[in-house]
């Protein structure tokens, strides 16, 4: 699949575009997987059950099919590489090498069947997790005092969607500024009040419509709240 | 007409008393719900009380009350019979005695008729019911997370008995399928509430009954207190005294604790003054792990003999039933101890079952793979070699499956792999993790 998807531009200002992917509609075949590079070729070949393979080959190509739309490089042509953790050094976000042109900042994401992707014009983080079909209250520990707070005065089930609303928050900030998330996601809040107000780490982040049954966050470098643009159409390519 | 022990369902009357009318007599617009008495319904809710409806109505009008009220009720009795056999369909439903209900119907006729045929219910007009949130019956000494989640646990168990019955395999087959994962852990101070309710509630399985448990196994308890959350805590200093709890879950939900035990031990003989269980826990192979494991942790550690004093009573021949099937015999007459000779071979321990002194790498693996298959409902996980890179690339686990992982590690075997282990070289594989578990959760190291 060398073809180029027609052209978008890079979201510009505080605009994010936001793909979205159900992997159960989506077939790879030799085709698409020559898309991928040796090393994500390698990372699918390791993975132990069809099912997380596949779901890692449908990401990775769906966002190299994304951002070939906004670069006008093949899919294939496309050089991925990885930026340093700001906290400590080791390799981390992956990202598009500085070139000529708006180069567009992404951010991937997945979970149970969905993936969604993000790309904007400056540093943006993407997350989405499964609505708790159980407890999940031992996640509260993980999160900023404030927010374990907050959720702990909840009933449940409402408690569990404000943990994991709380964790795809953080997440999406820390896959913003590129921080391993080895390094904890409570060191900062992000429940109702600390979101709401700029700069949560030097990003602002907000609630994410998600399909049915899952919960997701974006977050966006600086000041001023993401605008998810209109939902864009998949590159309807492979679809069963 | 008093009920003796805590009320744990409320049976409600529908026509002019949950409703400011009659459902069958109202046309198109069914009457509301009686503002006070919804109010007592929430508030006995939050305490973990159950609620069920026994009406003369056509089912619609259960379904409009659940509306109404915004409540959703464990059970619902809608038919022309009698309300006395409506009760006892309930309790028999929800798994619990009949003595432990209160019914509620504004018709003098139908408090009599119940309170002839079940003595032991505690009946009451709508204008007692309104009050009943400051009586002893409906204060339960103390609310636990378990109690808050009570109904919705009914509500897994109605799901529960509906895959059990379509199951075509044994018990234990189904046990299994389920993902059922029982947990025997060494009592916290965090237990304490939890245990101290369980004393107060269970009956079915409870050995307490007629005995006066404190005195016998409390050195640290004060005279005439009671199984209380002050007893239990001066048992967990107790030189030679070790309190156990038992926690359940399967793919249908979190029971959260279940049970629990006091054992007192002697160099030949070990004594177990306390056992109780909650009967929600019935039929799930959690009464029947708990003596299996007790009779090997006592032979483990060189006892020869295991008491169980367990005075004859109306209410608990389940539980009696229970030690009878796992071996248990009583030799002489009065005072009733059932006992069982170590020496015997010893029973055996299902896989799903995790308690201290079992928790060999292999076990730690299997209960690992059983939790990562629950959390993430891939039954394929229950087959993860020990080889597997969890956090790699073998089965992307996301970052929120692997943070619940080691979270569970820490409630269960009361390791803290992120603080134990700086340089987290454990996380390297599925073995690594479990050995690394067994080995500080192992023999001493009480969690």
């Amino acid at each position: 699949m060398t073809t180029v998807p027609p052209g978008r531009t890079v979201p510009s200002g505080d605009l994010v575009d936001v793909w979205w992917f159900d992997t159960r509609e989506v077939t790879v075949g030799p085709p698409g997987l020559a898309d991928l590079d040796r090393g994500e070729r390698d990372r699918a070949e390791a993975f132990l059950f069809p099912a997380d393979r596949h779901r890692y080959q449908v990401a990775h190509l769906m966002l190299r099919r994304v951002l070939a739309g906004y670069t006008g490089t093949a899919p294939r042509g496309l050089r991925l590489c990885r930026e340093r953790c700001p906290h400590c050094g080791a390799p981390g976000k992956p990202v598009l090498p500085p070139g000529a042109g708006t180069v567009p900042s992404f951010s991937l994401t997945h979970s149970g069947d969905m993936v969604a992707i993000a790309v904007a014009g400056r540093p943006v983080g993407v997350d989405v997790e499964r609505d708790a079909d159980r407890c999940v209250c031992s996640l509260a520990q993980a999160l900023h005092p404030a927010d374990a707070a907050w959720v702990a005065g909840l009933g449940e089930p409402g408690r569990h969607e404000a943990i994991i609303s709380c964790w795809v928050r953080a997440e999406a900030v820390l896959k913003c500024t590129g921080q391993g998330i080895g390094h904890g996601l409570g060191g900062f809040p992000v429940g109702p009040g600390a979101a709401a107000g700029p700069g949560v780490h030097g990003c602002t982040v907000r609630q994410l419509p998600a399909p049915e049954g899952y919960r997701a966050a974006v977050a966006l470098a600086g000041a001023r709240r993401p605008v998810p643009r209109a939902p864009a159409a998949a590159p309807g390519v492979g679809r069963r | 007409m008093t009920a003796a022990g805590p009320v744990k369902c409320v049976v409600w009357d529908i026509d002019n008393t949950l409703l400011t009318g009659t459902y069958l007599e109202s046309g198109d617009e069914p009457p509301g719900a009686d503002p006070v008495l919804a109010a007592a319904l929430a508030e006995l809710g939050e305490r973990g009380i159950l609620h069920a409806l026994a009406s003369k109505n056509p089912p619609e009008a259960a379904a409009h009350t659940a509306r109404v009220t915004g409540w959703r009720f464990a059970a619902a009795e809608c038919g022309w019979g009698r309300k006395s056999d409506a009760l006892a369909r309930i309790a028999a439903t929800l798994g619990i005695a009949v003595d432990a209900l209160a019914f509620v119907d504004d018709d003098p006729y139908e408090r009599a008729e119940v309170a002839a045929a079940l003595p032991g219910v505690l009946v009451l007009s709508p204008e007692d019911a309104a009050e009943a949130a400051g009586w002893p019956e409906f204060s339960p000494p103390v609310i636990t997370e378990e109690a808050r989640r009570r109904g919705e646990m009914y509500a897994q168990r109605q799901r529960r008995q509906e895959a059990g019955r379509a199951f075509g395999g044994t018990r234990e087959e189904f046990l299994a399928s389920a993902r059922t994962q029982v947990t025997i852990a060494a009592a916290t101070a965090a237990d304490v509430p939890r245990l101290a309710e369980l004393a107060a509630r269970t009956r079915q399985f409870n050995s307490a009954a007629g005995r006066d448990v404190a005195a016998e196994a409390g050195a640290a308890g004060r005279p005439d207190e009671g199984m209380t959350q002050h007893w239990f805590e001066g048992l967990l200093s107790a030189r030679d005294c070790d309190v156990v709890t038992v926690r359940l879950q399967d793919a249908f939900g979190d029971d959260g604790m279940v049970g629990g035990c006091v054992i007192t031990r002697d160099a030949e003989t070990w004594t177990v003054p306390l056992l109780m269980m909650s009967c929600r826990a019935m039929g799930r192979g959690v009464i029947d792990a708990l003596l299996a494991w007790l009779a090997r942790h006592a032979a483990r550690a060189g006892a020869s003999r295991l008491r169980v004093p367990c005075e004859t009573d109306g209410r608990n021949v389940p539980l009696r039933l229970a030690l009878a099937a796992a071996g248990f015999r009583v030799p002489g007459r009065l005072p009733a101890v059932y006992e069982r000779d170590l020496g015997a071979p010893l029973p055996a321990l299902p896989g799903w079952v995790t308690a201290p002194g079992e928790a060999g790498p292999a076990a730690v693996t299997d209960g690992l793979r059983a939790f990562l298959a629950s959390v993430t409902g891939r039954d394929e996980l229950l087959h993860l070699p020990p080889g597997t890179a969890l956090f790699g690339e073998a089965v992307g686990l996301d970052s929120l499956t692997g943070t619940l992982l080691l979270r569970e590690i820490q409630r269960r075997f009361g390791v803290d792999v992120a603080g134990e282990d700086l340089n987290l070289d454990s996380l390297a594989t599925l073995g690594t993790l479990a050995a690394f578990v067994a080995q500080r959760a192992g023999p001493g190291a009480r969690p």
